[in-house]
């Protein structure tokens, strides 16, 4: 396991006997975002102060694009009201035209998608482990092996279905937009509409059942789990005076000591994720926007087709955004709930 | 993204053979039950992924998922234990230190009961008269309930 010694974010545990826990290192792709605080708040912020001037090349790009796509349109648009027989030939001209502007950036963005839930999949799996032991070093016992099985099972079911269903589903939804671009077949309108509800309905649907089950499992096993050390504590401080005091204040100070380096792991787990994620996620953000305001432009030259098509990518682009989300907020989610620790 | 490229070929590779099938037996006798075929044959291949998951290997994973928890749980019980006896150790330790103000070279060992933590016996090396042993060996009685025979005084 490749890990390294937060010591910059336990600056004070260090100098006590404490519970050796250690984050993992950050992804290779975070790094550059990575900001060296122990604190959430000024490291989240941060990231958000770091994370802007990397988006100004990719949003000019993207304006380039939109800017082309509203000519190509107006350009139809024109060509039609002179004369309704190229009709059917600007069309599929058009979607040609549109095909190649969006396609290339779209590509490198669902590239870049997979890339980066690959990328937070693998953080998770590694940090969920030292975070459970931390929690199960602070006395929750039961309520970190739920925690640990629940997310990761969601985790890896999540990141299997995108990669191997959810991902295909986009370039099927893409083909089915431009066939139907140029098609009036109703079939290809419907897989399209069947394969964004579904993929959205799916993703809502795990998200869902997810944050049920840990809420749930939270709450009961860690319930047992803080009733079971207030009776061992109480037990050992009773029945021997002295030496009871000394293991009662020894144990007190393992679950705070556990408790403060799960939290430190923890918060730089949570700042290490954002760091991986805020770039791409910011990235697909800024693209789908402006492919959405290209699409609204455009609805003014009433060529529906072409309307439709770039709606579609935009639409693509949105189902990328929900898929690295979803993943994003699961072991944000599950890294919350091991901070919350026994109550 | 290598099997997604090649879904992606086939997928499209047998749309395209099926439409030329079908435009060769548009006007035939058996139109509908090629284009219901090559229709079922399109669907399972579309849908060709999600049966790659199995609900199988989702429970096996779940079963190795539940193995490392435990072991990850017990990782962490471990090391708070660890933590946990050396907190106790060093504070007996001290205790014991204290009862001997003016005596700077002694070198105390505590060994604890391996179930529940309690100072089983300890070692005590330095020079003490007599009168001094006798004195401490009662108070380490006392207070950490460490009897006379499991103290071993050494020089």
């Amino acid at each position: 396991m490749n890990q390294i010694y937060s010591s910059t974010f336990l600056p004070e545990i260090s100098i006590i006997r404490c519970v050796n826990i250690v984050a993992p290192e950050v992804p290779e792709s975070g790094k550059r975002l990575m900001p060296q605080v122990d604190n959430w708040i000024e490291g989240f912020q941060l990231i958000l102060h770091d994370v802007i001037p990397l988006l100004i090349p990719d949003l000019q790009t993207a304006a380039q694009i939109c800017v082309a796509l509203i000519s190509c349109v107006v350009l139809v648009s024109l060509m039609r009201s002179f004369s309704a027989k190229v009709n059917r030939i600007a069309v599929i001209s058009a979607v040609v035209v549109i095909i190649g502007a969006l396609m290339r950036t779209t590509n490198a963005l669902i590239g870049l998608g997979t890339r980066t839930i690959t990328d937070m999949t693998e953080y998770g799996k590694l940090l969920l482990p030292v975070l459970t032991a931390a929690l199960a070093a602070q006395g929750g016992i039961g309520k970190s092996a739920a925690l640990y099985s629940a997310t990761m099972i969601f985790l890896i079911l999540l990141s299997k279905l995108i990669q191997k269903v959810f991902m295909p589903g986009v370039y099927i939804y893409l083909a089915s937009s431009i066939s139907a671009a140029v098609s009036e077949e109703p079939l290809l309108k419907r897989m399209k509409e069947f394969i964004k509800n579904g993929t959205v309905w799916c993703l809502k649907t795990i998200m869902t059942i997810f944050v049920t089950y840990v809420s749930i499992t939270g709450v009961i096993s860690g319930t047992t789990d803080a009733a079971m050390l207030k009776t061992t504590k109480t037990v050992i401080s009773s029945a021997v005076p002295i030496v009871g005091g000394i293991l009662s204040d020894a144990s007190e100070a393992v679950l705070v000591s556990a408790a403060m380096a799960k939290n430190a792991a923890g918060i730089y787990g949570l700042l290490a994720i954002l760091a991986v994620f805020l770039t791409p996620f910011l990235k697909l953000l800024c693209n789908y926007l402006l492919v959405k305001i290209t699409a609204f432009i455009c609805t003014i030259f009433d060529c529906k087709n072409l309307n439709d098509l770039i709606e579609d990518f935009s639409g693509a682009m949105a189902l990328l955004l929900a898929m690295t989300g979803c993943v994003c907020l699961m072991i944000l989610i599950g890294t919350v709930c091991y901070l919350k620790g026994v109550e | 993204m290598t099997s997604i490229g090649q879904y992606i070929v086939s997928v499209s590779a047998t749309a395209f053979f099926f439409g030329i099938v079908n435009s060769f037996v548009n006007h035939g006798p058996n139109r509908q039950l090629i284009k219901m075929v090559c229709g079922a044959y399109m669907l399972i291949l579309v849908a060709s992924p999600v049966f790659r998951i199995t609900p199988v290997d989702i429970f096996d994973a779940y079963k190795d998922i539940n193995i490392e928890a435990r072991e990850y749980v017990s990782e962490g019980e471990i090391m708070a234990e660890t933590e946990y006896r050396a907190i106790i150790k060093a504070e007996i330790k001290q205790r014991i230190a204290d009862m001997f103000p003016h005596n700077n070279n002694i070198e105390i060992d505590v060994h604890l009961e391996s179930e529940n933590d309690f100072p089983e016996f300890v070692t005590i090396r330095g020079n003490f008269s007599e009168e001094e042993k006798n004195i401490l060996t009662e108070k380490i009685y006392l207070d950490l309930g460490i009897p006379a025979e499991d103290q071993l005084w050494t020089e």
